[in-house]
């Protein structure tokens, strides 16, 4: 099993940085490409944004299914209220890259969950 | 409307706010000045000006000195002003000579900031936002909210603009208990990335580009990629804490206070994006959530 931690990459308590994500979600995908298991590990991190989530986690759902991500991501020690963001995050990545939703409309409506 | 003499002396207003006139006036001068020629800002009318603003100013100053312009100020005649543009470090900025900020001031210092080099913004943020004695009546809840609202709003610029700097500037308002804060780049404006990204925007107004940038789920990112949730999260966030957040680009002109939006199709062009988020300090909600969600349970 392979692991991550978020504040190696990002040296501080907070993960807002896209380009931060982008090495977030290299490290994932090449795991996903030996079909090995990752976590990712985001013990003192106490802020993120969709901007970082996006490009670690959300970009994944372009790629892979959600059973993939299930089976091969573990995600440990993201605060409640940060998952919370990253549900957001998913949610609007399996609209986005869904095989239902349209490809030349970007304009859909979100239900946020809060 | 029209501030420029023969001489290339710019006569401020006697009032600049952060609104759509004050952007305005600012529009005009950044196009005014992008030529090799030495400028005059003249304030001998001004008698207020918000200090946040100074970020538009320096933005304009930076990008013109490339086209070859030179500023000059002029006719600090109130104390007031001097001291404002003191206390956030402009003055020392604009002026070899400048006295050190008072101690007590409320200002967040003007400052320059390479896109490419993100620590420096998040350090400044966290040294001059909300730090303790400015926010004793906001909940820890909020005070996230608010850094996750600016670095939301800093990562459009960085993945958006295209630009190399951006300007921040900021100001407490005790009396009100609310902060300012804001942030321009001189690049790509909202319209350039919402009419190239789909033809069927291809003539959107600066106005209408601002308008379908900030709604939910839309983004101009490429198709491999998601987004367009930033903006409308501190959307979100503002409307609860009582705050306000205005957009200056290209020829749009876009404000949400307490959920209202007005929004004005302005007549000259900013070159650029100039953002502008004011919160209310004395935000007392939570935004604790008290529901667990299983991890596991949202792939």
């Amino acid at each position: 099993m392979d692991s991550i931690r978020i504040t190696d990459i990002t040296q501080s308590k907070r993960a807002i940085s896209a380009i931060d994500g982008d090495k977030v979600f290299d490290k994932i995908q090449a795991a996903f490409e030996h079909e090995t298991p990752i976590t990712i590990d985001f013990e003192g991190i106490d802020l993120t944004i969709t901007a970082f989530l996006n490009a670690s986690i959300g970009k994944l759902y372009s790629k892979y299914s959600s059973e993939q991500i299930k089976k091969f991501l573990e995600i440990k020690n993201l605060p409640n209220d940060e998952v919370k963001l990253l549900k957001i995050v998913i949610d609007r990545a399996k609209q986005r890259f869904s095989k239902e939703y349209p490809q030349d409309l970007d304009s859909i409506d979100i239900v946020n969950e809060d | 409307m029209i501030w420029f003499s023969k001489s290339n002396r710019i006569d401020f207003p006697s009032s600049l706010k952060t609104d759509n006139s004050g952007f305005s006036f600012l529009a005009a001068v950044l196009s005014e000045t992008a030529r090799d020629a030495k400028f005059i800002f003249d304030f001998k009318q001004v008698e207020w000006i918000e200090a946040n603003l100074c970020a538009v100013l320096g933005a304009i100053i930076e990008t013109n000195k490339t086209h070859g312009a030179s500023f000059t100020f002029e006719n600090f005649n109130n104390s007031y002003i001097e001291n404002t543009l003191r206390n956030n470090g402009f003055l020392t900025y604009i002026k070899e000579k400048a006295g050190k900020p008072s101690v007590k001031h409320t200002g967040i210092p003007f400052q320059k900031f390479d896109l490419k080099n993100e620590d420096e913004l998040e350090e400044y943020i966290y040294k001059y936002v909300l730090t303790n004695h400015q926010v004793p009546e906001m909940s820890e809840g909020a005070q996230k909210k608010v850094y996750r609202s600016i670095f939301e709003m800093y990562q459009n610029s960085v993945m958006h603009s295209g630009a190399q700097f951006i300007f921040v500037c900021g100001q407490y308002y005790k009396f009100k208990g609310r902060m300012a804060l804001t942030m321009v780049e001189i690049g790509k404006t909202f319209k350039e990335n919402v009419t190239s990204h789909n033809i069927k925007y291809a003539y959107y107004t600066g106005k209408q580009s601002i308008e379908w940038a900030v709604e939910s789920g839309n983004t101009t990112k490429p198709a491999s990629e998601t987004g367009g949730l930033g903006l409308d999260l501190i959307r979100e966030f503002l409307k609860i804490n009582g705050g306000k957040l205005q957009i200056r680009s290209a020829d749009g002109y876009w404000v949400e206070k307490k959920g209202i939006i007005e929004t004005v199709d302005c007549q000259s062009e900013f070159q650029g994006s100039i953002v502008n988020i004011e919160f209310n300090l004395r935000d007392r909600n939570s935004y604790y959530t008290s529901e667990d969600i299983d991890i596991d349970s949202i792939f």
